[in-house]
């Protein structure tokens, strides 16, 4: 029992410390290799997990070993076309013009149901609305819409548009992130005058402030607090 | 490129790790053979006595190896080693030859696959 508690923490800090260093696309949009290695190492983990006659590094070796081809692939494809193209592979434009592309849709074996899914997800009826459809190496569809289906930008209605900058969180569930009040050039008087003025007592009632650089203030109060 | 060259070492210094282990386990399971077989030898002459404590010393040393052992070969193939002593050491203390001859080839044949299994060969790999 001790040892597979032990095994438990070792493995489980192993794998973090791998998937976090081989980067946070592994935790959403997984390309080929990136899936191989999560699957794969999600199942040498369990191996030595369930049974203690397995030594450790029956598991950690082949974890371990996963890990460095994945940054060395990764390496690789960074730095030369063919490598990318060759493990990723490349994007394909499915729609062009409205039009679909039968041959690339058998290629990459895309069902015409699954095309309509995904478009649907994105609020699409049909494709005459979209200029380009791009199935990406991850297997994601990223649509381009028809320039008449495009939504109005500010400047194509002549309308200067300032930035109002990053909101930064300055009080999560009542707790005051002072770094973040600092990089503002703001300090804890303008906060307590602030709060007050969103007519909470203290720090503590808020559930979320957020300051933009500009200077524009969100204010949410804890529920309980109203 | 440091994290590349940290992967790069990483797999070096796992090959390099097997390759040590490989060694170690060619140098210490083919010495406790040895020692198997001399004590093998000893009772063949009849000298039952001596091949009593031969063997004996034979599993202490296999024993004694238990903490390498254990970090990189399966337990239930250390464990079918550890009876395949017990198993030999039996017969010779029953100073039965014809069972000693039987549970030497047993012994022979376990110690000698944790060897192989460690081999890189084409047959341990597919």
């Amino acid at each position: 029992m001790a040892i597979i508690f032990v095994r438990t923490i070792l493995l489980y800090f192993t794998i973090l410390i791998s998937m976090r260093i081989m980067g946070k696309r592994q935790l959403g949009e997984m390309e080929l290799s990136e899936f191989i290695v999560g699957a794969l190492i999600a199942d040498l983990a369990a191996t030595p997990l369930q049974d203690i006659g397995t030594p450790l590094l029956n598991g950690l070796v082949p974890i371990f070993t996963l890990f460095a081809l994945e940054i060395i692939i990764a390496g690789l494809s960074m730095r030369s076309l063919k490598v990318r193209k060759l493990v990723f592979g490349k994007p394909e434009i499915i729609i062009e013009n409205s039009k679909i592309d039968s041959e690339k849709m058998r290629k990459n074996r895309f069902t015409l149901d699954e095309l309509m899914q995904e478009l649907r997800n994105q609020g699409l009826s049909d494709t005459t609305q979209i200029e380009y459809a791009v199935l990406e190496t991850n297997g994601q569809l990223n649509v381009i819409l028809q320039k008449s289906e495009q939504p109005v930008t500010p400047s194509q209605l002549g309308i200067k548009a300032d930035s109002e900058g990053y909101a930064h969180i300055i009080i999560n569930e009542g707790r005051i992130l002072d770094n973040n009040l600092r990089l503002l050039g703001r300090d804890r008087l303008w906060l307590d005058k602030e709060i007050k003025r969103q007519g909470a007592a203290s720090a503590e009632e808020v559930y979320l402030l957020t300051l933009t650089e500009s200077g524009k203030i969100f204010c949410q109060r804890k529920e309980h607090a109203n | 490129m440091k994290r590349e060259i940290a992967a790069y070492t990483l797999l070096l210094i796992m090959f390099l790790g097997s390759l040590y282990n490989i060694h170690v386990m060619d140098v210490k399971i083919g010495s406790l053979r040895s020692e198997v077989k001399s004590a093998y030898g000893s009772a063949q002459t009849g000298d039952f006595e001596k091949a009593d404590s031969q063997l004996r010393s034979a599993a202490e040393h296999w024993l004694g190896m238990d903490e390498y052992t254990h970090i990189f070969i399966r337990h239930t193939e250390i464990d079918s080693a550890t009876d395949a002593f017990f198993d030999m050491l039996s017969d010779i203390a029953s100073k039965d030859a014809e069972s000693a001859a039987g549970s030497y080839r047993k012994l022979d044949a376990h110690l000698k696959s944790l060897i192989t299994i460690e081999h890189l060969s084409f047959g341990s790999i597919f």
